[in-house]
């Protein structure tokens, strides 16, 4: 089994396939930071000036009248009012860099926010405003940001802040990057099957073999972000690694870049696993690779497009393949809210990681494969 | 020859990844045509309801502020009772079409109404347009809703002039050909190339799994290649058999509108600008004639690159990965305005959303005036002139193998 465990690194390190997806890999952390240049990503003098507008907006469905606080406006037209107020404070605090002003400020929207969730005719203006879990989480982020006197927005170009960045999104592509790296995992052995039988080994023994190499490839591709990042350190520099994300955990919670980051690996992995396993099973059943990548991806897909399927099946494993989206409390702001967390997803996937591996020794040990 | 062609085009429609492809691309048509069409919700509709409650309230406002002495009061009521007395009567007026069912008449006042609202608005800074515009997180609504209201107002003064038959479902764009427009404006450029992608990308590595039927033909691998490319190009343009299907759906719930619907196009030069406002009309038969000529175009440079990777690197996950980055390498560097820092008009990727590079709102994102529906064209032909003399010339080589 060793041998041919070498056999198959040697194969698939001098595959012209892996070495052009980790380009592509490389390729894609480069342009990610023409992406926030361009995009100017992370400003967050841009970003306020929305929040203005949209409070305006806002204003725009009530009747102009008193808004004082003894005043005969509703109370959420008051509390848009003075949510209005607070947002010009927080750009000319953002303008002026004066941070701790920024926090307070941003604290206090957060606040007038929370209460204006439960007023009258909140439906209006829910579409002009951020969900409910989204604000909790800000109020918390700023807090522990006054509280840890931490400099103001940092420079998405610096090495950890940029990490954050990356794999605070990554996690809408990883699972179709994955599946389109294994679509063919077994497939281009099918087109020599007599080198197969060459190996003396069982088939599962070889379809373990090939996990082992194609994992490899999976690390490969999750270090080669890293190492590309690093050109940043020089540029602008390393940046601060304990800088603060706001989290759902089944509570809110603050984490750490270092910890975001390393969580967001673990889930990458898993979800690797759970990718490669599926595409052996599809591999077998479908015989085409494009078969199985289309599978896969309208698996990944449909609870992305119908949202309403979230709610539906809350404990399908697709719905946690985007991690990203089940950290951001996501699953909160649906029409019909369930509360899953990414400890859930990762119990639902490890059993169905075990579950796949079963199918597969049962089933497909026979060693019969037939050519495509 | 037509022997080959005739194999090829079998092997084509025989396999099992490209016939998913229609079938999928089937039920997206059908999905589309049956659910999303008919919940389409536009931002400017036909609401008369909407325009009642506007004209009621501010209609009151007129009537309270009749006979007071205005001199002392806020200038802002001297501004709204300046406007309301301007867009009410115009509002009236649209309610009394509506109701009588004079769509003509209609249209000239929603258009009169869509400027002096928009010139109002515009720049204000304490005047707002339609708050659906204004979603959270959204930067530039703004400036989306100045182009929206333009180009509705340049819809309906064209309607206003028409000489067929007006209906509501053609002023919100609901009419199967307007609904293809809008689809050209929005995601099917990309969903077709990727199909022809995903067409195209195997046509010549399939080789390998019978290399031993392939040498029946006597044919030199040059021609071959062109064969293939010429059987992929057949297989994307079967790509609208399945589109027809929902048309033919949406044509029955909404109508079908016809082609010589107006379409406003953006006026890039800031002179002409001046002279006839920032609108220009085409029919849309004109509209989507182009569309297509972009589309066959790109259908034919994505396959022309996978000939050319399928030639050099022999890998079908490869063809797929750069045909990928090709088709979505604008959006690594698409930015709002900064057509007016980089030349962006000269790389052929700038021009993958069609229907916008054609209705010209491409030139208004990107704040570029050179960017043109006919430059995107040259520049994909010489692109594709490129690729299948460098392809072509490699399988002149003679130690070249088609198939090794």
């Amino acid at each position: 089994m060793i041998q041919a465990l070498k056999v198959g690194l040697k194969i698939e390190l001098t595959n012209r396939k892996n070495l052009f997806l980790l380009f592509i890999v490389a390729l894609i952390t480069v342009g990610m930071m023409f992406y926030i240049e361009s995009q100017s990503a992370g400003n967050q003098i841009v970003e306020k000036t929305g929040d203005f507008y949209s409070a305006q907006a806002a204003l725009t469905k009530f009747q102009v009248i008193d808004a004082s606080d003894d005043g005969d406006g509703s109370d959420l037209y008051k509390s848009l009012n003075k949510q209005k107020i607070a947002v010009a404070l927080q750009i000319a605090a953002l303008k002026m860099q004066n941070s701790k002003m920024y926090y307070e400020t941003s604290i206090e929207i957060a606040e007038l926010r929370a209460k204006a969730f439960d007023m009258e005719e909140y439906d209006k203006v829910a579409s002009l405003m951020p969900s409910r879990i989204k604000n909790t989480l800000n109020h918390m982020y700023f807090s522990h940001l006054l509280k840890a006197e931490q400099e103001m927005t940092p420079n998405l170009l610096q090495y950890f802040p940029f990490l954050l960045f990356f794999f605070s999104i990554v996690g809408a592509g990883w699972y179709v990057f994955i599946s389109f790296y294994t679509s063919s995992i077994l497939l281009e052995d099918f087109e020599h099957s007599s080198l197969i039988k060459g190996y003396p080994i069982r088939f599962d023994q070889y379809i373990f073999t090939k996990c082992v190499t194609y994992f490899l490839y999976i690390i490969g591709f999750i270090v080669v972000v890293f190492a590309c990042a690093v050109p940043l350190i020089f540029i602008n520099g390393a940046g601060d690694a304990s800088y603060p994300i706001a989290v759902y955990v089944g509570q809110p919670a603050i984490y750490s870049t270092i910890h975001y980051v390393a969580l967001s690996i673990s889930y990458m992995i898993i979800i690797a696993i759970f990718a490669m396993l599926l595409s052996i099973i599809l591999n077998v059943l479908l015989k085409n690779m494009y078969l199985t990548l289309f599978v896969q991806s309208i698996l990944f897909f449909l609870p992305e497009v119908f949202p309403s399927m979230i709610s539906f099946m809350p404990y399908s494993p697709f719905n946690f393949l985007n991690f990203n989206k089940i950290l951001s409390g996501y699953p909160l702001e649906l029409a019909a809210p369930v509360d899953i967390t990414m400890t859930t997803g990762l119990i639902i996937l490890l059993i169905c990681i075990a579950l796949m591996m079963l199918v597969i020794k049962t089933f497909f040990s026979t060693g019969k494969i037939a050519r495509t | 020859m037509w022997a080959y062609f005739k194999f090829e085009l079998v092997q084509f429609f025989t396999n099992k990844k490209n016939i998913a492809i229609y079938v999928l691309l089937l039920f997206a048509a059908l999905f589309y045509a049956i659910k999303i069409a008919p919940a389409y919700d536009p931002i400017e509709q036909v609401d008369a309801d909407e325009i009642e409650a506007r004209y009621l309230t501010r209609e009151t406002f007129i009537n309270d502020m009749a006979g007071k002495n205005l001199r002392f009061a806020h200038p802002s009521v001297r501004l709204a009772l300046q406007i309301f007395n301007e867009l009410n009567p115009l509002d009236l007026e649209r309610l009394e079409a509506l109701e009588k069912g004079d769509l003509q008449k209609y249209a000239a006042t929603t258009s009169d109404w869509y400027y002096i609202t928009n010139s109002y608005t515009h720049n204000s800074g304490s005047l707002f347009y339609n708050p659906r515009y204004y979603a959270y997180g959204s930067q530039y609504a703004d400036d989306d809703a100045y182009y929206a209201y333009l180009e509705t107002g340049k819809r309906y003064e064209e309607f206003a002039k028409a000489d067929y038959e007006l209906s509501i479902n053609l002023f919100e764009q609901r009419t199967a050909w307007q609904t293809i427009e809008r689809l050209m404006t929005g995601v099917l450029p990309i969903v077709l190339i990727v199909c022809a992608l995903l067409l195209a990308v195997d046509v010549v590595t399939k080789d390998r799994l019978h290399p031993t039927l392939l040498k029946g033909f006597p044919i030199a691998d040059w021609k071959k290649l062109l064969v293939k490319g010429f059987v992929a190009f057949v297989g994307s343009l079967v790509l609208f058999v399945p589109l027809a299907v929902g048309f033919l759906i949406i044509g029955v719930q909404f109508g079908f509108g016809h082609l010589d619907i107006p379409v406003p196009q953006y006026i890039v030069d800031y002179k002409v600008q001046q002279k006839q406002g920032i609108f220009t009309v085409i029919s849309l038969g004109a509209f989507l004639g182009q569309c297509i000529q972009l589309l066959l175009l790109w259908f034919m440079a994505i396959i022309a690159i996978v000939l050319l990777c399928s030639v050099v690197l022999r890998n079908e996950v490869i063809n797929l990965g750069i045909g990928l980055v090709i088709i979505f390498a604008e959006y690594f560097y698409f930015s709002r305005g900064i057509g007016f820092l980089w030349d962006i008009e000269k790389y052929p990727t700038s021009y993958i959303q069609i229907g916008q590079v054609v209705s010209k709102i491409r030139n208004f994102y990107y704040n570029s005036d050179a960017m043109a529906a006919q430059l995107g064209m040259k520049l994909l032909a010489i692109y594709i002139v490129v690729m299948l003399v460098i392809t072509l010339g490699i399988s002149l080589n003679k130690r070249f193998k088609l198939v090794k």
